[in-house]
């Protein structure tokens, strides 16, 4: 492999896992603000405890998601200097903001969140996930900026050999931003959707807690009703912006037929679910459904990466349309110092993946009085003392 | 616009050493600091989240203020920014990992990925900013290894308010004056009319942190409390000079055109952000009595 494929191929797994974790962070921060609002309001101890339970996987989750997002935002300066060297001034700034407006406030409520738990007053603990909800949106917002930038340049004009802004306005609403935005918010409803749905469907069919699962179980599937149809729309009219290019990758074609199967699925599923739903009874009779709800959980997934791999691919040879190639981006380091690093980071993730999907798995099994957030540790097991 | 910008930036790579230092330097001793591991990790818990976010603030900062300035730093840096981002990582995953766990290899494990990856930040940094004072890499790490260690154990001993703490502090104040001051004048020895003033100003910090620290034999000081925390103070001003060093030798820079645009957006936003973080730090306060969810 050249270097430069090995700095692609960096940067792809990179944002490649990031975004799977990015796809439930948003999802489910919503979800569990809503269950934390009803529990708020409704002084309800059931939702308190699905605050708690779902906010676990979400922490969890979290976690992954922004040790990867790290080593991307370190990626553009490190590997890819040519952006920043032609596009300095149109890419830098939605990425200053991402950090600064949207990042930064999002850790630091989040952390007030998970440790202030039993410290703050319940509606300053509620404003704090909302908060990170909000910001989460305007971090993905902000990225998209700047991704939409690359693929459809606008509000940009050439001088000398580099790009400056020409009207902010323009760049901040491209719809090569704008679309991807909508589209993504539907697909994290739907991931998130699924996840909550199959993990209750699989405590339901173990007859665990039927109160506490039923009603997750609704709230996962009523998120997939309500993003199905969106995510296909908001997909659909961004075929507008695709360009044929000459140097078309192999993978393109592959990555959308495999999006468009595995929105199909999800399409059946959910009018499964909008069937059902309307009848308590029966949406809990049903073995053969919470199966596949259970085997659906992965398959937004799918979707996701298939439509990021179709949408990144299908830009090549060009890192900024039109304007620049990817080869004349990557930093010229030695092929050897960019194996090193390339091998160190897919150990690294492959291990934080499998930990995280093994984690996430116990903690969902464990049901709701496995969870550590929000509790002081259980006092440890007395040792074990000899009685004669 | 140029002083606003750059101020800003320092603001933030500053607000980086001062807060993050700490969590950083209790993840170095985490095998020194004798209390229950669960308490001592529970002294950074609550804030470490909320502290790194000021690196990656400043380096979003970075690239949209001054993308020539980035892209000459990355390219003379980047042997470092590459141990440093996965040994940020790998700390990471210990923090949010070890305590999902009960089992004894499990905890054991990501405490030392804890610890490893809390050297390696601290020792990279030594080597990124070296590297700008002129090629004094290796010796500068050494100067921040301590310095990190030193706001670790100050920042352990306001928390905690353990003895064993006080003393590592006090060890690792004395080993920063004999070693870590030397180090940092041979690393910057190019420029030594930049550089001596630093040192200076550093030896002056580490010796208000080692009088701060002292306690009469065997008894109680007056206001232990807030000697502690004069001894924060001073070993927070201990850390700032490798931001400033870095800082007084960074090359000219020319701002980027669109700065106005992002500093329009950025500079109204900040103080909110001090707010949020001023709420953090009142909330999690008062001393560590129980473990916290890491």
């Amino acid at each position: 492999m050249s270097t430069l494929s090995l700095a692609r191929s960096l940067f792809a797994l990179t944002a490649g896992t990031h975004f799977l974790f990015v796809a439930l962070t948003l999802g489910l921060a919503t979800l569990v603000a809503i269950m934390q609002t009803r529990a708020v309001f409704g002084d309800s101890a059931v939702h308190f405890r699905m605050v708690r339970f779902w906010g676990q996987l979400y922490v969890i989750n979290y976690a992954v998601g922004i040790v990867t997002g790290l080593l991307m935002e370190f990626q553009f300066g490190l590997n890819w200097p040519g952006l920043t060297d032609h596009a300095r001034d149109v890419f830098g700034a939605p990425l200053a903001m991402e950090t600064l407006v949207a990042f930064f406030i999002e850790s630091t409520f989040l952390g007030l969140w998970i440790f202030g738990w039993d410290r703050l007053n319940r509606y300053a603990h509620l404003t704090l996930i909302w908060v990170v909800t909000l910001t989460a949106y305007a971090s993905a917002y902000f990225i998209l900026v700047a991704n939409g930038f690359l693929k459809n340049p606008v509000g940009y004009v050439r001088f000398g050999g580099e790009l400056r802004v020409d009207s902010a306005g323009t760049l901040f609403t491209n719809p090569a931003a704008l679309l991807p935005l909508g589209h993504i918010t539907a697909g994290a409803f739907l991931t998130a959707g699924f996840f909550m749905a199959g993990v209750s469907a699989w405590h339901l069919r173990r007859s665990e807690e039927p109160e506490f699962y039923r009603r997750s179980l609704r709230i996962g599937l009523i998120s997939v009703v309500v993003a199905i149809v969106p995510s296909a729309v908001f997909g659909g009219v961004q075929f507008g912006f695709i360009r044929e290019t000459v140097g078309a990758q192999p993978a393109t074609g592959l990555a959308v037929a495999t999006m468009m199967f595995a929105w199909a699925w999800m399409f059946v599923v959910a009018v499964m679910a909008l069937v059902k739903l309307p009848f308590t009874a029966w949406l809990m009779r049903g073995r053969i459904f919470l199966r596949v709800v259970m085997m659906t959980l992965p398959v937004p997934y799918v979707a996701m990466l298939a439509g990021w791999i179709y949408r990144e691919s299908g830009r090549q040879p060009w890192l900024i349309y039109g304007v620049l190639r990817t080869e004349d981006a990557v930093r010229p380091i030695g092929h050897g110092a960019m194996i090193a690093v390339f091998a160190g980071v897919t150990t690294l993730f492959a291990v934080l993946v499998v930990v995280n999907i093994a984690l996430l798995r116990r903690y969902a099994r464990g049901g709701p009085d496995g969870s550590a957030l929000g509790r002081p540790e259980p006092a440890a097991r007395p040792e074990p003392v000899p009685s004669f | 616009m140029d002083t606003f910008a750059f101020c800003l930036l320092g603001f933030f790579l500053v607000g980086y050493f001062v807060l993050a230092g700490a969590d950083i330097g209790v993840g170095m001793l985490l095998p020194f600091l004798d209390r229950e591991r669960r308490l001592t990790i529970a002294a950074i818990a609550p804030f470490f989240l909320g502290n790194e976010v000021w690196l990656v603030g400043s380096a979003g900062l970075l690239t949209a203020l001054f993308p020539v300035l980035e892209a000459d730093l990355f390219g003379r840096v980047w042997g470092a920014l590459s141990v440093l981002v996965p040994a940020w990582i790998l700390r990471d995953m210990g923090l949010w990992l070890r305590g999902r766990r009960t089992e004894r290899t499990w905890r054991t494990a990501w405490d030392g990925a804890i610890v490893a990856g809390s050297w390696g930040v601290a020792a990279s940094w030594g080597v990124a900013v070296g590297a700008l004072l002129g090629g004094g890499g290796p010796l500068f790490a050494v100067t921040t290894c301590g310095l990190f260690a030193l706001h670790g154990a100050v920042f352990a001993t306001v928390r905690l308010g353990t003895e064993t703490a006080r003393a590592v502090a006090r060890w690792i104040v004395r080993a920063a004056l004999l070693v870590g001051v030397p180090c940092a004048v041979g690393a910057g020895a190019d420029d030594l009319a930049a550089t001596v003033p630093v040192a200076a100003l550093l030896a002056a910090a580490l010796a208000g942190v080692w009088m701060a620290l002292a306690r009469p034999a065997g008894g109680q000081a007056r206001n232990g409390r807030a000697r502690d925390g004069l001894a924060l103070a001073a070993s927070a001003l201990a850390i700032t000079t490798v931001p400033v060093l870095a800082g007084l030798n960074l090359p000219d820079a020319d701002l980027a055109h669109e700065a106005a645009l992002t500093l329009a957006v950025v500079g109204p936003v900040t103080p909110l952000l001090v707010a949020a973080q001023a709420w953090m730090w009142w909330t999690f306060r008062g001393r560590v009595e129980e473990p916290s969810y890491l």
